[in-house]
């Protein structure tokens, strides 16, 4: 009986999908909701005997997740992984079931996993991952999980019901590394030490101690929340990393330069992304790689050519026009891209997109949270365009940080956006937030010559 | 002229952009060529708030609510009482709203000592009220129509002897149940909606600063200025929730 209803449920996930492929979508969640229907329990009875790796966290999920595979591909090792972003139960169980025979028998031994927070629960319990990594917590679609708080609450339940998982836990993030503090796992904690911001912490994210309410206080810190936090009402501190950064050094127009520690020694790794953020995702790829007891030496020697993924950082040519397609969805995230935007100079044409679909998270509010004041106080652009389901929220943001709003272009459709950045003859760096980036990227790629997301 | 604004407790009240509030507010009085110094009070300093002419209270988590109840025992919630009644304007905003009251009591049933400053007790449930949603301001604060993002476990039942901000067009407000959306008390304007709400609704920024304004100088106009991007922003958000001005 169990059996036919896992065949059941695949044939109809197939089925499904096959659909979906007929009219020309994208389609990557629905095929997993079909057969969850048919079967409720077809990810964990699927996912048995798989060695999996489950990430989780607000920022660099999907950057991470394709650290990994390339580490797995340059080692020519077989896996499966949600690549397409579809880190939903449902979509997690489309991407097992194409792994699977029609009678449930995985054909894949390993798994890279991407997972949403609010899911995460529900997938590492029917996967029972051998190792979970969490990159870090910041305020993001808080109308779908409420608050950040609640956000730590799912992860700490997630990692409550895989006791035997290795855990590894971002130390300079106050909320990330406290999950550690009262579970049975094993944890690894990895940050960074070598660097240190004169900024002064913008820790609205994560302003007192999860234990006693005091003030977190910072020896050293490198952005947003993160850094050496330390409580000094109960002593609670960031723990000290076994997988650390010892010096990160920016190799301007290449990525940055890591000096790796670990407890089975020091080593350079040559990144290719630039930016902080990136150095923190290498970090989250190296500790995880390291508990699931991957050749470390070699991952971290392969990050030398990892290229961006899918609209994190991503670059193409329409006719004679570089463009750039770097996704933003929250106020960390923004603020490191727009600090990269501002690095670029004047001669750029900015193209700033806002949807509000679930998937975005249907508040937007979160644009005012952003720092678009620091890029206008150095920048001045002859035209900025804006695109979206509330391009005119982002019209008004940007007017309110100092833009000229008479130097704003509001599209009114992707032909009109695709047609300005075409004919901008300057080099266009595109903003979307997720489900912008979906669609946005698709028209650019498409006349760039570049495949569409879920081939 | 110039306005004094204090943002109190930025570091806790912080939540869903409320800082796009001040923002708005001291833009909408610089184009008037008005001075604007805006003062933030974390949690724990100490200051004379008689200084100041309009105080903002944003919203924040459950978690940190709970932080901010020791610091307004320390006396500021007197001071806060006594700036109220002497017809300082506040613009308190969710949880920074609930605070004014009396209580607030979890969905678990444990009750929290809010300030009390005015007559109403919020109660926590687990379904919150989450949208895009429309009111109109009552007629002491100009009538017009506020489009904003509301995103609140609490239920708020106003004392009887309290007038709401406005009533609601689409979504919940206080309740969901009685029509009503924040309060109205003097020159104190408490409301569920973040988003953040002032950019998007000119008329009524301008009217909370004129409150402060009128206060502070007896009498003052305040510019018009282009608002043809805070109206596209506004026309689009009535169109989708079917409102009419």
């Amino acid at each position: 009986m169990k059996k036919l209803r896992v065949f059941l449920a695949c044939l109809a996930s197939r089925l499904t999908r096959w659909g979906i492929r007929l009219l020309g979508r994208g389609g990557t969640s629905l095929p997993g909701k079909v057969a969850l229907r048919i079967c409720p329990d077809l990810l964990s009875v699927l996912g048995r005997g798989v060695d999996t790796l489950i990430l989780t966290g607000t920022n660099g999920k999907t950057t991470t997740a394709g650290m990994l595979r390339h580490m797995l591909d340059t080692a020519g090792t077989d896996y499966l992984s949600n690549r397409s972003g579809a880190n939903l139960k449902s979509g997690i169980t489309a991407e097992f079931i194409q792994n699977a025979a029609i009678t449930g028998r995985m054909k894949k031994k390993l798994a890279v996993i991407e997972c949403d927070e609010g899911n995460f629960p529900a997938v590492v319990e029917a996967l029972q991952p051998r190792v979970i990594v969490v990159t870090n917590l910041f305020r993001d679609q808080l109308d779908r999980y409420g608050e950040v708080s609640h956000t730590r609450e799912y992860l700490y339940q997630g990692i409550r019901k895989a006791p035997a998982a290795t855990v590894c836990l971002n130390a300079d993030c106050s909320l990330t590394a406290s999950l550690g503090w009262d579970v049975p796992n094993e944890v690894v904690y990895y940050g960074v030490d070598g660097v240190s911001s004169d900024a002064e912490p913008n820790v609205s994210d994560a302003p007192h101690c999860l234990a006693c309410g005091e003030r977190y206080a910072y020896r050293r810190h490198t952005f947003a929340h993160l850094g050496d936090w330390y409580c000094p009402g109960c002593g609670r501190s960031r723990p000290a990393p076994a997988v650390a950064a010892e010096s990160v050094e920016p190799v301007p127009g290449a990525g940055s330069r890591i000096v790796l520690r670990t407890p089975e020694g020091e080593r350079t790794v040559e990144l290719a992304l630039p930016a902080l953020y990136n150095v923190y995702n290498a970090l989250s790829a190296l500790s995880a790689a390291r508990a699931m007891g991957w050749d470390t030496d070699a991952c971290a020697e392969s990050l030398r050519d990892f290229g961006a993924v899918f609209g994190r950082m991503e670059s193409m040519k329409i006719g004679d026009t570089p463009v750039q397609v770097v996704l933003v969805k929250n106020p960390a995230g923004c603020d490191r891209v727009l600090e990269y935007l501002a690095s670029l100079g004047e001669d750029v044409f900015p193209v700033f997109c806002l949807n509000d679909n679930v998937n975005d998270g249907t508040d937007v509010s979160w644009i005012w949270d952003a720092d678009y004041e620091a890029l206008f106080a150095k920048r001045a652009y002859e035209s900025i365009g804006v695109w979206g389901i509330r391009a005119e929220d982002m019209r008004l943001r940007l007017k309110y940080a100092g833009a000229e709003d008479a130097s704003i272009r509001v599209f009114a459709t992707l032909d009109e956006l695709a047609d300005a950045v075409a004919r901008a003859g300057k080099p266009a760096v595109v903003l979307p937030n997720y489900t912008a980036m979906l669609t946005v990227r698709d028209k650019l790629s498409t006349l760039a010559g570049k495949s569409r997301f879920w081939e | 002229m110039e306005l004094k604004i204090c943002h109190l407790y930025p570091d806790v009240l912080n939540l869903y952009g409320d800082r796009g509030n001040i923002a708005c507010m001291r833009r909408r009085l610089e184009w008037r060529g008005i001075g604007c110094a805006v003062t933030e009070l974390p949690l724990g300093t100490v200051d004379d708030l008689t200084g100041y002419d309009l105080f903002f209270i944003g919203g924040g988590q459950d978690f940190e609510q709970t932080v901010l109840l020791s610091d307004l025992n320390a006396g500021r919630r007197d001071d806060i009482r006594a700036a109220a009644e002497d017809g300082k304007t506040f613009l308190c905003i969710c949880g920074g709203y609930q605070l004014l009251g009396r209580g607030y009591r979890t969905a678990d049933g444990e009750w929290c000592d809010y300030t009390g400053i005015l007559d109403f007790v919020t109660e926590g449930s687990r379904d919150r009220m989450i949208g895009n949603y429309a009111f109109r301001l009552g007629p002491e604060s100009g009538g017009g129509v506020v489009v904003g993002f509301e995103n609140h476990g609490g239920r708020t039942r106003l004392g009887s002897g309290l007038t709401p901000l406005g009533a609601v067009l689409k979504g919940c407000g206080n309740n969901g149940q009685d029509g009503t959306e924040g309060v109205r008390y003097r020159n104190v304007f408490g409301t569920y909606s973040h988003g953040p709400v002032l950019p998007k609704n000119p008329a009524f920024c301008d009217g909370i600063l004129l409150s402060a304004l009128v206060r502070k100088y007896g009498g003052a106009e305040l510019a018009p200025l282009e608002d043809a991007a805070e109206n596209a922003a506004r026309r689009y958000m009535l169109n989708r929730l079917h409102v009419t001005e």
